[in-house]
């Protein structure tokens, strides 16, 4: 429980971003460039002068805000459509289950930068970083679907639900008393896997280049300095809390995952 | 703060030591940032089959590189008629290809008819300016002579990047490894991903002024390494020899390093440049091509851009502001009037009122009422172009523009430039491998493929592009390089006025190679490092 307060907080201190950031994250103090932590700025600037500590407020509150309601889509479509895959089973069943085990095998890397392509140019930025969380909600309810439909499986030959069906409660009622409860679990575990796993998938892209444009900020953007070598030793301000934000985010959201609901 | 420093100093040395130990002291290390798209030397039209057929081709003359002047190379002399249509070339007696068969005037007149048969599409035949002629090409024994319908000016140097092959390369089916060639290497093994093989030509004509045959190394391998990073992290594991287009983030990180020399020769001919789609063909909203098309909006957009701080802020330091088309490395062909804009706020604003903008509220509105708004667009992956984008964005504004970036990778990028023009403005940069002007004609001329903000027209869609037209074509044909030179800075005086590309900075050019390579002559054009690799050497240790 404590992680889900810790989490409720950062996410708190994340939506007042816009009030605690000193600068806007895209204001660039030309005069300033790669400048280290001082009284200004206090996690230093990065190779633009733009202020490191307002970036990172602005970019955990963006793959925050967005990454959850993705994650949680996407687990909702994939317990959805896996439940009813497992609970009637034939032939959507098959075509449930082929689509998840595709979804799951398939490069989805390759997917998203087909689709990013595809994009328009004149997207406003954060609709751009929003676009982006959809597409890996769309392509990523696979391990979910697969989750819900093996549990729906089992709950269909349990003890309890084979009492109810001679009770003679009809199978709305089972559903939506007994199976949806049972299901509720597995999905909440499966939301706190996913999201950190899109927020991760986002940073891979924009380490890519592909994420979200400049200037906007977003964990994956702050983290790009990565790829080069030098920034460690020279510049370790422009990592090192990024690094650590998105360490402690994702074994936040790991820790929620296994909290007792 | 140390710990951080000394632990990042401590990974990029990791292998340092003994990496070069590990193999032949004759064999050179460089990288190539793509496979070869091809091996056949008349379809060539990327950087990495370019910089092979350099190293594996031979040629009448080659353009020194450090001197900046012509030197023979398969030809031992050559001689241009007083009107410019006739060059001559004697070819070295004993010339062989890398098999030990005869190269002689009859060989080289082979590759030059395929050349400039139209039916070849080759790249190296527009400069000639043939249209739909023919040149004659006439040999007899080692002498050789090529006969064009009209002048053109600075002949010789087209023969730069004009390919003697072996007839073997131009079969289809062809093995690179199976071709013989002319040039001091042949391709010995190619390996899709992961490296070009090249093994010194024995039968190479060439000795260094001790007498000794070149070239020195046994071996040239051409690592194929797409990322950046990833080049520098070899190089500094004493994987490669050298790097020939460094990045100036790296330029401070190697500097002072032992065993590394870095080098920043000062401009380069590059040039990085923003410019609007205005072409009639492109699927983009009419209001903002009429906003593009305009002269004041152009100029406006170009007058309020602090190239000063791109230059500092971007490339710390290691780019030059840009004044015009032509980098002032360019000696003599930069126009030498143009002076450096700084940014003018204020003429901003006239030139963008003159065009019937408005500025209310902190935004702009054209005519309409319409809030001025664009998407520029530069390759994902390239940190000084998105960051300059970043720059642009926010000087813009300034001006109440609301300006987003837009990053694809290079094949979606070059799709939209080039396929369906789907884009609004761009951000890119030219890679200039000569000094002379007609190695830009497809750049300038309103039919050209590179003439960007509106490529292949018909006829020219304005009249400052007719004139531009006129006056390259003029200075083709011209002989006098002091009337050439007029012609030409008319054109950079009316690129400068109509801003279609509105030029940013000057990249200066940045290499680094280890200090065991001996005979490194780094020059300004491409390439860089391996201009003379026939002389390169690793020192033995």
């Amino acid at each position: 429980m404590t992680a889900r307060w810790l989490l409720t907080t950062l996410l708190a201190v994340c939506l007042l971003g816009p009030y605690l950031a000193p600068a806007r994250p895209e204001a660039q103090f030309r005069d300033f460039p790669s400048a280290p932590p001082c009284r200004a700025f206090w996690l230093g600037t990065d190779e633009l002068g733009r202020d490191v500590f307002s970036r990172l407020l602005y970019a955990l509150r963006s793959s925050l805000l967005t990454a959850a309601p993705a994650a949680a889509a996407a687990t909702l479509l994939g317990c959805t459509l896996g439940a009813a895959a497992g609970w009637w089973g034939g032939c959507w069943r098959l075509l449930v289950s082929r689509s998840a085990d595709l979804l799951v095998s398939l490069p989805w890397i390759l997917l998203l930068l087909a689709a990013r392509a595809a994009f328009p140019l004149d997207l406003p930025p954060q609709a751009g970083l929003a676009l982006v969380f959809f597409l890996l909600a769309l392509l990523g309810w696979g391990p979910a679907a697969l989750l819900g439909q093996m549990v729906a499986a089992q709950i269909r030959q349990a003890p309890f639900v084979l009492q109810a069906h001679a009770a003679g409660l009809s199978e709305h009622r089972i559903l939506l008393r007994h199976v949806a409860s049972q299901l509720r679990h597995t999905a909440v575990a499966q939301f706190w896997a996913t999201a950190p796993a899109f927020i991760a998938a986002e940073m891979n892209l924009s380490l890519l280049g592909l994420g979200a444009p400049e200037p906007t900020p977003s964990l994956g953007v702050l983290l790009r300095p990565l790829s080069d070598p030098s920034t460690w030793a020279e510049r370790p301000w422009l990592l090192a809390p990024v690094a650590t934000a998105v360490t402690l985010l994702v074994l936040l959201q790991q820790a929620a995952g296994k909290d007792p609901a | 703060m140390m710990r951080f420093t000394m632990f990042g100093l401590w990974l990029l040395s990791i292998g340092l030591a003994d990496a070069r130990s590990s193999s032949s002291a004759r064999e050179l290390r460089f990288a190539l940032r793509a496979d070869p798209k091809t091996f056949h030397p008349l379809r060539i039209s990327d950087t990495a089959s370019s910089t092979v057929r350099y190293l594996t081709a031979g040629v009448l003359l080659r353009l020194d590189r450090a001197a900046q002047r012509m030197r023979g190379e398969l030809a031992e002399r050559w001689t241009v008629s007083a009107d410019g249509r006739t060059i001559r070339f004697w070819l070295r007696p004993g010339l062989r290809f890398s098999d030990g068969s005869p190269l002689e005037a009859a060989q080289a007149a082979f590759c030059l008819r395929l050349l400039f048969d139209p039916r070849t599409h080759a790249a190296e035949r527009e400069p000639f300016a043939l249209g739909s002629e023919e040149a004659l090409v006439a040999a007899r024994g080692l002498e050789l002579e090529i006969a064009l319908p009209r002048p053109v000016a600075g002949l010789e140097r087209l023969f730069d990047s004009v390919p003697i092959f072996h007839p073997q390369a131009v079969q289809p089916g062809a093995r690179p490894a199976d071709v013989p060639t002319a040039g001091p290497f042949r391709v010995a093994a190619y390996r899709p991903g992961e490296q070009v093989l090249l093994e010194r030509n024995p039968h190479y004509f060439a000795r260094d002024e001790r007498g000794r045959r070149l070239p020195h190394a046994e071996r040239l391998v051409l690592i194929i390494q797409q990322d950046r990073s990833a080049e520098l992290i070899r190089f500094l594991r004493g994987e490669l020899d050298g790097i020939e287009r460094l990045e100036p983030d790296n330029v401070d990180q190697l500097a002072g390093k032992p065993g590394i020399v870095v080098r920043d020769l000062g401009p380069s001919l590059d040039t990085e440049q923003l410019w609007f789609n205005l072409s009639p063909r492109a699927p983009i909203a009419s209001y903002k091509r009429n906003w593009f098309s305009q002269q004041g909006f152009r100029r406006a957009v170009s007058a309020v851009i602090d190239r000063r701080a791109l230059a500092r802020v971007v490339y710390r330091g290691h780019a030059l502001p840009a004044l015009g088309p032509i980098s002032p490395a360019n000696a003599f062909w930069a126009n030498r009037h143009l002076r450096a804009v700084d940014p003018d706020l204020a003429a901003a604003r006239r030139w963008l009122q003159s065009a019937g903008f408005v500025f209310t509220g902190g935004e702009l509105k054209d005519r309409d009422g319409r809030r001025v708004e664009f998407t520029i667009l530069t390759n994902a992956g390239n940190r000084p172009r998105e960051h300059m984008a970043a720059m642009v964005a926010q000087d813009l504004a300034r001006l109440g523009m609301r300006v987003s970036i837009a990053t694809l990778d290079f094949p979606s990028l070059i799709e939209r430039l080039t396929r369906t023009l789907n884009y609004e403005s761009c951000l890119l940069g030219l890679v200039l491998n000569d000094l002379d002007p007609n190695e830009q004609s497809n750049v300038w001329l309103s039919s050209g493929p590179a003439h960007q903000w509106n490529p292949m027209q018909k006829s020219p869609a304005t009249q400052w592009e007719a004139e531009i037209d006129r006056l390259m074509l003029e200075q083709a044909a011209e002989r006098s390089p002091a009337r050439r030179k007029r012609l030409f800075d008319s054109v950079q005086q009316i690129v400068v006025e109509q801003a279609p590309f509105i030029y940013l900075v000057y990249p200066h050019a940045l290499v680094a190679y280890s200090k065991q390579l001996q005979g490194a002559a780094h020059a300004v054009l491409s390439p860089r490092l391996l201009w003379n690799a026939e002389r390169l050497s690793i020192a033995e240790p």
